[in-house]
């Protein structure tokens, strides 16, 4: 449902709207005829005109520093550097422990292990007598004989 | 600064240069690079600047839009839409900004009304703009100042055109009566 729209209502808005289009020549005529007869209309309508065109007179034309481009490739060079080490680093780290697990393997693997065995000239290996577990076998209780 | 017209080659369409341009930064060219920071530079700064009223500041916000865009560029589906991305990239850092100095403002209230006498131009419509809320404010000094289209607007502030145009109205009707009572009619 569309509601009533007020005179003065109308006038503002066809205001508004013909600052962005041109108004059909019955809205024309329509806000010629509310003008002549609205003051307050009239007075807002001045007034509008006025704060939009000192608007738009405060525009500023800013131009870039001269060294703007320079500085914006030196940055956009930095963020690549830093955004291909963001992607690259897992594999870095996983790469680096993966050498430090290996060499520690490597070590653990080259050590001269303690050895209880008794190397012999023809190369064959013999446990040394100390390395025998000791038996201890107690004396069966006479009743059992 | 880096000369666009060097690497502008004579009869192409600029937008299709653009698009070439585009898919070249997706691999890395840095010329191509250069080539868009040349062409968007002084229209991105500018329309910063308007937006804050501070041209320092405005240079900070498109330095950051373009690392923003460009960091994000692999993301783009179209090679057309980059100028519209990184526009929309700059209006919204611009807001952001605005918000910030807003919520100062409410806090020191610093933002008084003109009473009476002559100042600037510009100063009272600083002024002014700083009493109106982000959104009207952004609507209104693209429309305004940077005489963007309704589309245009509502593709940087991604809103729909119908918003666009109401926020439009109340904006010029409150940015009247914040005029009148600053000038003192």
């Amino acid at each position: 449902m569309k509601l009533p729209v007020s005179r003065c209502g109308r006038f503002k808005l066809l205001l508004s709207e013909g600052e962005d289009r041109e108004l059909t020549p019955r809205e024309s005529h329509f806000m010629e005829r509310h003008r002549s007869t609205c003051a307050k209309c009239k007075r807002e309508e001045s007034s509008q005109f006025l704060s939009l065109n000192m608007l738009r007179a405060a525009s500023i034309d800013a131009k870039p520093a001269a060294h703007f481009d320079e500085r914006v490739i030196r940055l956009v060079k930095v963020q690549s550097v830093k955004e291909s080490l963001n992607y690259w680093s897992p594999a870095f780290v996983g790469c680096a422990l993966a050498c430090v697990a290996l060499f520690a393997t490597l070590h653990v693997l080259t050590l001269e292990s303690p050895s209880n065995s008794v190397k012999l000239k023809s190369g064959e290996a013999m446990r040394s007598p100390d390395a025998f577990p000791e038996l201890s076998l107690k004396p069966l209780p006479p009743f059992v004989r | 600064m880096f000369d666009v017209a060097k690497f502008t080659s004579i009869g192409i369409d600029p937008a299709a240069q653009e698009r070439q341009w585009v898919s070249r930064c997706r691999v890395g060219d840095q010329t191509a690079v250069g080539c868009l920071i040349a062409r968007h530079r002084n229209r991105l700064v500018r329309t910063a600047s308007n937006l804050l009223r501070d041209r320092h500041e405005a240079e900070d916000v498109a330095q950051e839009a373009f690392l923003k865009a460009f960091r994000e560029i692999g993301k783009l589906r179209d090679d057309r839409a980059f100028s519209g991305y990184l526009y929309r990239i700059c209006v919204r850092l611009c807001m952001d900004r605005l918000r910030l100095k807003r919520a100062e403002l409410v806090e020191f209230d610093s933002a008084q009304p003109h009473q009476g006498g002559t100042v600037e131009n510009r100063v009272v419509i600083e002024k002014l703009l700083t009493q109106l809320p982000t959104e009207l404010r952004t609507t209104l000094v693209l429309r305004e100042m940077e005489q963007l289209s309704y589309e245009e607007v509502a593709e940087m502030m991604h809103v729909p055109v119908g918003t666009v145009r109401s926020r439009l109205h109340t904006a010029r009707e409150r940015f009247r009566k914040l005029w009148i009572e600053a000038v003192g009619e």
